[in-house]
């Protein structure tokens, strides 16, 4: 089953086009590759499934198109989306925070968010770190918590940007890991050739505002 | 709540402003070095944040965070939110030059205030604390804020008891909202370790 | 963390706009305090009429700008909406109208004496001014980097909506404003820390040296004398 598509969507920004006529689809538990140059349109397209741009053409989730920003924000607790810099991404004060935003807003009891927030940081190796500030941590911690941080959501969908720079040898494995395990879909936007060729998944190009396989 | 130009009578005006540069010569002193840039990057964060709409009930207020300020701050709180409101006043249209002594006065010094108060309670840092230090910086800080507002609209005359009434009112939710918000900034800098007097 | 938009700006509403951007902002200042303290201390309507055509001749200056002015004269300021409406209906209808007037022709001399330079040459001006040294400097870095603030707190709130995030009332919303301030307030803390160390390894004293003087030109003379005689005149004849 269709969990994502977009047909024909193209969005301007400061009159420059930087998606032109875009088609594209996701199967339920699907996983894909969207590589390119830079400034090719990646990040803006990934923002622009979550209904942060202003575009034209059509967005569907399960069958429903999106419209609004009502439309969207009923969506956003059902896609997770990880920012390519984790610093814009982490607000909280504590890890342990980070963590339960996602679960405490979707409104869950207090017991039940911290039985996900123990899981979250026991699936990721983290434990350690509940109870630090999120801005002492390294640069790959940062990273490994902000896909966390989305991973509580428990969302259908997870759109990430970048998700594997900076990361060390062992992060690295790790995340790659949660790529194969979870159930979740997957967009992940990269440049990071070993992991494509790692996952084998379906890569798409985007170029100029268009993407291709 | 900033008071537009035009409204008040030309004694007000200019004892707002001799109130001011005293509350301007005690802060500016307070501060040298590392504390200028901090100063700054603070008033602009209190700046930035008070054009959020937070939403209460069917309606929407800006919060005033003088209290706030004034707890992180110090004296510095007077050039922290002069600056701020002088900008407001240039870009915006918010407020204006000659009633920015007033405003000034207005929300600076309940700041003032809110630091001598809180300020045994913040070096205590229990949750408790911590909270109470967020609830009393909110209502001295509005309610301090909102007496001076509603007595200066007084002054202007008779016919203006009814709009300094309203204005006391319409602080009512902005203190409520406040109470809850400064209690988690306070906890958020404690978990964060960031020394909460800046 | 330096983001790509920091040299972004916001600037003054009128900035470059007509005849009156073109003059020197110590001149612009200056009168500008002269005017506005005259009609705020204006008591009656007279008074504040007999400014009205010096506001409106500035205004003709900018006129290209109509709309931006009449946005920024009638909707920006709410308390001044509140007040009016209050007088007229639960005060003094005379009150309300006063009010207006005198507000509306501050606000047209703020606009068109002070907006029309950038906030780079009214802070430059007000150096020349005798405004203290350190006030200014908090002026400026309060500048620099009011808009990477800004772009800070969006970007919480675009991370707090793509988790799910819907404002409403309720403590879990205040919670997540505390939060999204919190984390400002860190940020603008480190981030203040880096200016510092960035000013005094480049051998920073506490003051900025400008590079590009003012001078005052002819046009300055001629239209600081032209205001100052009408300001002369209009005092004269309604205020005396």
């Amino acid at each position: 089953m269709e969990i994502l598509s977009v047909e024909n969507l193209r969005v301007k920004l400061e009159n420059r086009e930087v998606l032109r006529r875009v088609n594209f689809s996701l199967k339920d538990g699907e996983k894909v590759f969207i590589t390119g140059p830079n400034g090719a349109g990646k990040t803006t397209f990934l923002e622009t499934l979550m209904g942060f741009v202003p575009f034209e053409g059509k967005i569907s989730f399960k069958g429903n198109e999106l419209k609004s920003e009502d439309d969207f924000s009923v969506l956003r607790g059902r896609m997770g989306y990880v920012f390519q810099n984790p610093d814009d991404q982490l607000f909280a004060p504590t890890v342990e925070e980070e963590l339960a935003f996602a679960p405490l807003v979707k409104g869950l009891k207090r017991e039940q968010v911290k039985e996900i927030v123990e899981r979250t940081l026991k699936e990721f190796e983290i434990e350690h770190l509940r109870e630090k500030p999120t801005y002492k941590l390294s640069g790959g911690e940062k990273r490994i918590v902000s896909v966390a941080c989305v991973v509580t959501m428990d969302p259908e969908v997870i759109l990430l940007d970048e998700p594997t720079t900076g990361l060390d040898r062992n992060k690295w494995e790790k995340l790659v890991e949660f790529f194969e395990r979870t159930g979740s879909s997957l967009i992940i936007v990269t440049h990071d050739t070993k992991l494509m060729k790692r996952l084998g998944w379906k890569r798409l190009v985007m170029e100029n505002g268009e993407l291709r396989e | 709540m900033h008071i537009s130009e035009g409204v008040l009578p030309g004694w007000c005006l200019i004892t707002g402003w001799v109130l001011t540069s005293a509350g301007l010569y005690v802060g500016l002193k307070s501060i040298n070095g590392r504390k200028i840039p901090r100063t700054a990057l603070l008033s602009a964060v209190f700046f930035v944040a008070s054009l959020i709409h937070v939403p209460i009930g069917v309606t929407s207020v800006h919060l005033l965070l003088n209290g706030l300020a004034g707890a992180l701050l110090g004296w510095a709180v007077f050039p922290a939110l002069f600056v701020a409101l002088l900008f407001q006043a240039l870009l915006f249209q918010f407020g204006g030059i000659t009633v920015l002594g007033v405003n000034t006065f207005n929300m600076a010094f309940p700041g003032v205030v809110a630091y001598y108060v809180v300020k045994p309670l913040l070096k205590k840092g229990t949750t408790g604390s911590l909270i109470a230090a967020g609830v009393l910086a909110a209502l001295i800080g509005v309610f301090l804020a909102a007496t001076f507002v509603s007595a200066e609209l007084m002054s202007v005359g008779s016919s203006f008891t009814k709009t300094a009434e309203l204005a006391f009112l319409a602080h009512i939710p902005v203190a409520a909202v406040e109470m809850v918000i400064n209690s988690f900034v306070f906890l958020y800098l404690k978990k964060s370790g960031i020394p909460l007097e800046v | 963390m330096d983001t790509a938009t920091e040299g972004e700006k916001v600037e003054t509403p009128l900035n470059g706009e007509g005849l009156l951007s073109r003059l020197d902002p110590r001149v612009k200042i200056v009168l500008f305090l002269v005017l506005a303290w005259t009609v705020a201390l204006a008591g009656n309507l007279l008074q504040v009429f007999a400014f009205l055509p010096l506001a409106l001749l500035f205004y003709a200056t900018a006129y290209r700008k109509t709309a931006t002015i009449l946005k920024l004269l009638l909707f920006a300021d709410f308390f001044l909406l509140f007040v009016v409406l209050t007088q007229l209906f639960l005060g003094s209808p005379y009150e309300g109208v006063l009010i207006f007037f005198k507000s509306t022709v501050i606000v047209l001399f703020s606009l068109l004496l002070l907006t029309t330079s950038s906030v780079f040459d009214l802070l430059h001006a007000l150096h020349h001014l005798k405004v203290p040294n350190k006030l200014l400097q908090i002026t400026f870095f309060f500048y620099r980097y009011l808009f990477t603030v800004k772009d800070q707190l969006q970007l919480a709130e675009k991370s707090a909506k793509s988790r799910g995030f819907i404002p409403k009332t309720s403590i879990q919303t205040y919670k997540t404003y505390a939060y999204f301030m919190g984390n400002l307030l860190l940020k603008s803390y480190f981030k203040s820390e880096n200016v510092y160390k960035a000013l005094i390894s480049r051998g920073f004293k506490g003051y900025f040296p400008v590079f590009r003087h003012f001078e005052l030109g002819k046009l300055d003379v001629i239209f600081a004398l032209f205001t100052i005689i009408y300001w002369g005149v209009a005092v004269w004849r309604f205020y005396l």
